[in-house]
């Protein structure tokens, strides 16, 4: 049975995109029925080859989707303003069930900081008690619902509204798609709700309040530190500004997950990154 | 106060305005029972000013009720006090204000949390109130750090009052059956401990506690107190955070369990103004120590 993983990202997060499917891969039961359906504004022809060593290596099936060239999430995108975090990738996310083959039940959605390491047929496998979505409380809930001094925004959270992390979603497809995402944040949009909420999760939390299931823990751990290895998580969820693809992040893991991206992707991914702030500021000067 | 009142009980002083504000406040944001939230202060030297700044409680969470225990004014109090013919060095009014809370509160009062203020809830405060005791007469969380408190140095020091593998609780958080608490008859018991030559290597009320209610303890989840708190630890989602270690969350440096939290919860006015009443604090107490003076007297 093919377990359907769906990953939203740039050409920028090549190298992080690969260690997730790497990583789920090594951590699957059978690697060669995951199918992972790969949204982008285009790859770099190098970068696109090196995720497709997945294949060659697990047997995994690589689906594109290049979103420039997508005349739904174009038309979707049309007219709505872009909050600084709220990227268009982020749209993809709400967009999945437009934009997914028809024969598609379930779907993992997975952020590209993500490290599994649990099998995931056991999310594609999960009862989901006739909910949409199934997902993990999040610890840093309460500043990102309420704000400063836990204030704001209180005729649409309060301090107990169970808020859920959106990097790691097991979808029911059919209940997804009849929540509307698209709808509701065109919505949102027009009321002006969507510029009061900082987070593209939280449009994720209001539509599907109370009708989520909560997964343990485990199952998505944002901000791990070393402290958490031992309680081995199923799924590391690199949340914040330590990242496990620096050379130095503190962050639990940060050995496995090198190894994980395989040691030449990691410095491939290091270089460019290096030559990239090194050339930013004559591209300043340049005005490109 | 209704059937349904919640008594929590908090004893502080003057340097501890900001952060009793930020523990009420934390239990009033995450309670769903605010209406029935009593809080019981048992203060000694809160000035006036800082004593206006813990209404805005009040004034956020319309129905919570604030109950002043001003120890230092308080003749009940200083008549125990008096009668209290030893001296302990731990033994200050806080620590004297726990043993007889049966004493200092009204008597409807039969059940109680207690709390440290160097706590933030994050849970409503109602589940704990409701825990069955079990008939036991207190409940807290086994301390991870007890052995070196029981046991003292090398774990020889103590080895006479405590044992090893001894249930020991923190006394940072407490459910209390306050009843059971007069009954034990806390500091007839502390004189006895005196006469037994144990008392100076007491480690405040929290010995007390643990050794006159040896058998009686309720062992509550530890997600009730979360002692020294990291940020690896918010994942686990606690319930209650207790900055016992010396890293607190009120400092401008971080390195805490949600740390970033607690300053929303105090909130920002009142965080900036904790820091700068420290801040006063400490160059005044350096200002009398160049000029040899002596510490100024509370009024």
């Amino acid at each position: 049975m093919p377990v359907h993983v769906a990953l939203t990202f740039d050409d920028n997060f090549w190298a992080p995109a690969y260690a997730v499917m790497r990583s789920a891969c090594l951590a699957g039961r059978k690697p060669a029925d995951f199918v992972f359906h790969l949204f982008h504004r285009g790859l770099g022809a190098e970068h696109r080859q090196v995720l497709g060593d997945i294949t060659k290596e697990f047997g995994a099936r690589l689906i594109d989707y290049n979103l420039t060239e997508n005349e739904r999430f174009t038309a979707f995108l049309a007219g709505l303003a872009f909050h600084k975090k709220l990227t268009n990738m982020v749209y993809a996310r709400l967009l999945l069930d437009e934009l997914l083959p028809a024969d598609i039940e379930r779907v993992i959605y997975l952020d590209c900081d993500i490290f599994v390491r649990g099998p995931l047929e056991i999310l594609a496998e999960l009862d989901l008690q006739g909910r949409p979505i199934a997902a993990v409380l999040d610890a840093g809930r309460h500043k990102q619902m309420l704000g400063r001094d836990f204030r704001q925004n209180l005729d649409l959270f309060s301090y107990n509204f169970a808020y859920f992390n959106a990097g790691m979603l097991v979808i029911d497809r059919e209940k997804f798609g009849a929540a509307d995402l698209p709808g509701e944040t065109r919505r949102m949009h027009e009321s002006g709700l969507l510029a009061r909420i900082q987070y593209d999760q939280a449009v994720l939390n209001l539509v599907f309040a109370d009708k989520w299931l909560p997964l343990d823990f485990r199952w998505n751990l944002i901000c791990p530190w070393p402290a958490h290895e031992a309680l081995e998580p199923l799924l590391l969820h690199y949340t914040g500004h330590r990242k496990p693809w620096n050379l130095v992040s503190g962050v639990a893991f940060s050995n496995a997950y090198r190894h994980t991206m395989t040691n030449a992707v990691f410095y491939k991914f290091w270089r460019e990154r290096m030559k990239r702030r090194l050339l930013a500021p004559f591209k300043t000067l340049l005005g490109r | 106060m209704s059937d349904k009142a919640i008594h929590i009980a908090l004893t502080f002083d003057d340097g501890f305005w900001a952060p009793a504000f930020a523990t009420m406040r934390s239990i009033a944001l995450s309670s769903e029972r605010r209406a029935d939230l009593n809080f019981h202060l048992l203060h000694k030297n809160l000035s006036a000013e800082h004593r206006a700044e813990l209404d805005a409680i009040a004034e956020e969470f319309p129905g919570i009720r604030l109950h002043d225990y001003p120890l230092a004014e308080d003749r009940h109090f200083a008549a125990i006090k008096e009668g209290f013919v030893f001296k302990w060095r731990r033994l200050n009014d806080m620590v004297l204000a726990r043993l007889i809370f049966d004493k200092l509160l009204p008597q409807t009062v039969t059940r109680l949390i207690y709390l440290d203020c160097d706590v933030m809830v994050r849970q409503p405060i109602e589940e704990l109130w409701e825990t069955d005791l079990q008939g036991k007469a207190v409940g807290g969380v086994i301390d991870p750090n007890r052995h070196k408190v029981m046991l003292g140095r090398e774990f020889k020091e103590k080895a006479d009052i405590f044992t090893y593998d001894q249930p020991y609780v923190n006394g940072g958080v407490l459910l209390i059956d306050l009843e059971r608490w007069a009954k034990a008859d806390l500091m007839g018991r502390t004189a006895a401990f005196r006469e037994q030559g144990l008392l100076e290597k007491l480690y405040y009320d929290q010995d007390i506690i643990n050794l006159v209610f040896a058998g009686e303890l309720y062992p509550l989840d530890w997600r009730w107190n979360l002692t020294n708190a990291l940020p690896a630890h918010e994942a686990l989602e606690p319930f209650i955070i207790h900055y016992s270690g010396d890293r607190k969350p009120w400092s401008l440096i971080g390195g805490t369990a949600f740390f970033n939290n607690y300053r929303h919860v105090m909130t920002n006015e009142k965080y900036y103004a904790f820091m700068r009443f420290r801040w006063r604090r400490s160059l005044e107490k350096l200002f009398r120590r160049l000029t040899f003076r002596s510490a100024r007297r509370p009024a």
